[in-house]
């Protein structure tokens, strides 16, 4: 007896089962890529900022969420932090927020470098783009909506975009890098329009932040106390210690994520063994006959395992599709959400999590009727038809 | 009964993503001085293109020929496929990501549509397969009639 009802109860199940394992796999897999791209993206040991800047919450926003943000402080302080001992490399670079208004195209953070010092946006720019970044040409983050040869405008100045970057899943995403002198024009534009207020510090004589690579033979906490302690007025953070924070609530969600999928999955198997026992029971005179017309206890037992299977690879495909499309459509809001970095996996890491979870479900609905399989496989034909 | 579950399905999703356009997942709200982005000019062809999905929907339910809900559920098509490629193709959105358009509205739409869009395709395939056959779904009609 066809019963549609039932069918698709037991497809459901298994549609649930794949969208969570296929779902809570990549979640974990996007927030963990998301810290590696974070880690190699920071680039330096230190990162010198302001004081007042880290005592803001706008500050962690920024980095790891990409939320537009500025702070400054004279220049002074990179010579200051290079005659620092264990000082390695060093360079300044400028942070400014364009705002979502008729001065600007786009609210965004705009980072400025110093090519000539640089070590960590150029390294990363160089894959996209060889040529040096010209006076008043960037180059855009993925989650920017523009081309190469676009232009954005900035307090009134024309920007050109030169090229478009590869998804990190960090704050560099939503940013827009050029060199020192682009950048200052655009300060310059920005004070002439009275939008930003420098304080004390001089607008030719601002940098936002020096990033410090410590030299070998120096740990990168003695350096950063040191410089903690004769630099007035600057804090150095250590990038380790952010990725750390970043990393402790990564492992956290990861582990709720785990455990989430692990009861579901038991839960599932567990609904499905009663479940497919329940229908063996309801169909035991369909299966007697069917024994009657001839087929073997093994047959039998396999009609009832391929059907199980068959349910089972449907629902697990409806649910992988719908989770795999679900997680590439809200990855943006899902990193805004956990406020981590995010880069959910593409291409062939994907397909193999799809299969996997596809097998994962299909293994569990195998499983489940298996059990009912055997059930029916050992039951007495004679005595089941004799029953009223 | 799987024509009736289905019909009432996409009844469901149609009226969420008419609804949902306008207050659950809506576009980017007004600039400062008062205008609109274009962004809201996608979400309202969005609400209006779900009114449509809708009127359908309820046609869907309420036709038993096989045939005809076939005809209906293949117009619901392209529709669906409409409002898929509405948010970011046909009208486009704010440049940054992290917008409420793009992050929010955009992913939502594209989920509904293609959502409707399948089931709009099984809907139709299932009514076809009754239609040709001369058979009518007892359930569908209320009763049973056969055609020679």
């Amino acid at each position: 007896m066809r019963s549609p009802g039932r069918t698709i109860a037991l497809g459901c199940l298994s549609v649930l089962l794949s969208f969570s394992i296929l779902g809570g796999s990549l979640a974990v897999l996007g927030l963990r890529s998301g810290l590696s791209s974070l880690e190699e993206r920071l680039g330096a040991d230190i990162m010198v900022v302001p004081y007042e800047a880290t005592t803001k919450s706008s500050f962690s926003n920024l980095i790891l969420q990409g939320s537009p943000g500025y702070f400054y402080m004279d220049s002074s302080i990179l010579d200051e932090v290079k005659e620092i001992e264990g000082v390695g490399d060093a360079s300044e670079q400028f942070f400014l927020a364009s705002a979502s208004a008729g001065c600007c195209s786009v609210a965004v953070q705009i980072i400025g470098f110093n090519p000539d010092t640089d070590f960590t946006i150029q390294p990363w720019i160089s894959g996209k783009y060889t040529d040096k970044l010209g006076y008043m040409d960037i180059v855009a983050g993925h989650s920017l909506n523009v081309s190469v040869g676009d232009t954005l405008t900035f307090y009134g100045s024309t920007c050109r975009v030169s090229a478009k970057m590869d998804e990190t899943g960090t704050y560099l995403d939503a940013s827009v890098y050029g060199d020192e002198d682009t950048i200052k024009t655009l300060i310059a534009s920005a004070l002439e329009k009275q939008i930003y207020d420098f304080g004390d510090v001089d607008p030719d004589r601002v940098v936002s932040s020096v990033l410090v690579n410590v030299a070998d033979g120096y740990s990168v906490e003695d350096v950063a106390g040191q410089i903690n302690l004769y630099c007035d007025g600057v804090s150095a953070v250590q990038t380790q210690s952010l990725v750390s924070e970043v990393s402790s609530g990564i492992g956290s969600v990861s582990g709720v994520i785990g455990a989430l999928i692990a009861v579901i999955w038991a839960l599932a198997l567990l609904i499905q063994i009663l479940a497919f026992v329940m229908i063996s029971n309801e169909r035991k005179k369909e299966f007697a006959v069917i024994r009657l017309l001839g087929a073997s206890r093994r047959r039998l037992a396999g009609i009832v395992l391929k059907e199980g299977m068959i349910i089972s690879l449907v629902g697990a495909f409806a649910g992988g599709g719908i989770s795999a499309l679900a997680l590439c459509l809200f990855s943006g809001w899902i990193e805004s959400s956990l406020g981590l970095p995010f880069l959910p996996p593409r291409g062939g890491m994907m397909a193999a999590l799809f299969v996997c979870a596809i097998a994962l479900s299909v293994l569990t609905g195998a499983i489940a009727s298996g059990v009912s399989a055997m059930r029916v496989s050992r039951a007495d034909t004679a005595f089941i038809l004799r029953e009223k | 009964m799987v024509k009736r579950i289905l019909s009432l399905i996409l009844l469901i999703a149609s009226a969420f993503l008419t609804l949902g356009a306008k207050w659950v997942f809506p576009a980017c709200s007004a600039a400062e001085d008062g205008s609109f982005m274009s962004c809201h000019w996608a979400g309202q062809a969005v609400i209006g293109a779900g009114a449509v999905l809708n009127v359908l929907s309820v046609l869907l339910l309420v036709f038993r020929d096989g045939g005809k809900r076939c005809g209906i559920a293949a117009a619901m098509v392209p529709v669906a496929l409409y409002v898929v490629l509405l948010p970011g193709t046909l009208i486009p959105l704010c440049m940054m990501a992290g917008m409420q358009c793009r992050s929010v509205m955009r992913p939502a739409v594209m989920l509904l549509g293609i959502l409707i869009l399948a089931i709009a395709l099984i809907t139709a395939f299932l009514n076809a397969r009754s239609g040709d056959n001369g058979r009518f779904d007892k359930s569908a009609s209320g009763g049973s009639r056969q055609t020679v």
